[in-house]
């Protein structure tokens, strides 16, 4: 199950991202309204793409990393370590 | 007269077979670092070989499914991305019973992905089928304009953005070289693949 969860986690990786880009575009869009000149406004709301979808896909990768240590604290200790856990318990 | 159209080869079982070969040659590229990165000392050669490698393995994940295809169409195109997708699968396969047994890789690989071994098999089963399929957009665009659709033609540029990356990035300490001639290999590639459907449309 933890090792499913790693690999739909790194799969979802380019869905985050092109979804926080896709939010950014609009957001970045609703501020280049207020603005006339048609290249300042492609230009603002390519920037909001870019800085969403690069701060989201930076923040999931590193939650991905932390995924691992994570889990570990849910999973239950393998038939050889469970002496040693349930002395620790003890 | 002009020259026979090339018939695009998207049969099931095709597919799995040059999927085979494309994940096979993944593989063998992949036993090729790793020896090269653990029987020779860190250093500028070392760099530059597994860049090379790099590069290699790249123009064979990238190109041979659009060779094995014969992209010419969209749906030749789709073919050398499932040829791709199953590559990736068959080298996860290898991987998972040959490589991982034997303890192939350094423990810093692993540390990328947070300790998990399995961070780089989705990583790879997405990029590999991108790199394909982006290969077989040029190689279809190239074979439109009527110009050499071979492997070694349609790689030479690509492979120009990755050495000019590796060896820029690399040289001036910026990033890992083979790390960095893999990214400019694909960042060429994709622009190539554009620039064909930009011609398209």
């Amino acid at each position: 199950m933890a090792h499913l969860l790693v690999v739909v986690g790194w799969l979802m990786t380019p869905i985050w991202a092109w979804a926080a880009s896709h939010v950014g575009l609009w957001l970045g869009a609703l501020v280049a309204l207020r603005f006339v000149n048609p290249v300042v406004m492609l230009v603002i709301a390519g920037a909001g793409a870019f800085l969403f979808g690069f701060a989201v896909l930076w923040t999931w990768v590193r939650f991905m990393r932390h995924l691992p240590h994570l889990l570990s604290h849910h999973m239950a200790p393998r038939a050889t370590e469970e002496h040693a856990a349930i002395a620790a318990a003890d | 007269m002009t020259a026979p159209a090339t018939a695009v080869r998207s049969e099931f079982r095709h597919i799995l077979l040059s999927g085979a070969i494309v994940g096979a040659v993944t593989a063998a590229a992949v036993v090729l670092f790793l020896l090269v990165s653990r029987l020779l000392s860190p250093g500028i050669v070392a760099s530059v070989l597994l860049m090379l490698i790099v590069l290699a393995g790249g123009v064979a994940a990238a190109f041979l499914p659009g060779f094995f295809a014969a992209s010419r169409t969209v749906q030749g195109v789709a073919s050398a991305a499932a040829i791709a997708l199953w590559g990736t699968i068959v080298f996860m396969a290898i991987d998972i019973i040959l490589l991982r047994p034997f303890k192939a890789y350094p423990w810093t690989w692993d540390a990328i992905g947070g300790g998990s071994t399995w961070w780089y098999l989705p990583i790879w089963w997405m990029l590999g089928t991108f790199v394909g399929w982006m290969g077989a957009i040029v190689t279809s665009g190239r074979a439109a304009r009527g110009g050499d659709p071979s492997v070694r033609s349609l790689a030479l540029p690509a492979v120009s953005g990755g050495l000019g990356a590796g060896l820029g990035l690399g040289l001036g300490g910026l990033m890992f070289m083979p790390v960095a001639a893999g990214a400019g290999f694909v960042l060429s590639l994709v622009v190539f693949a554009l620039v064909v459907l930009a011609r398209k449309g």
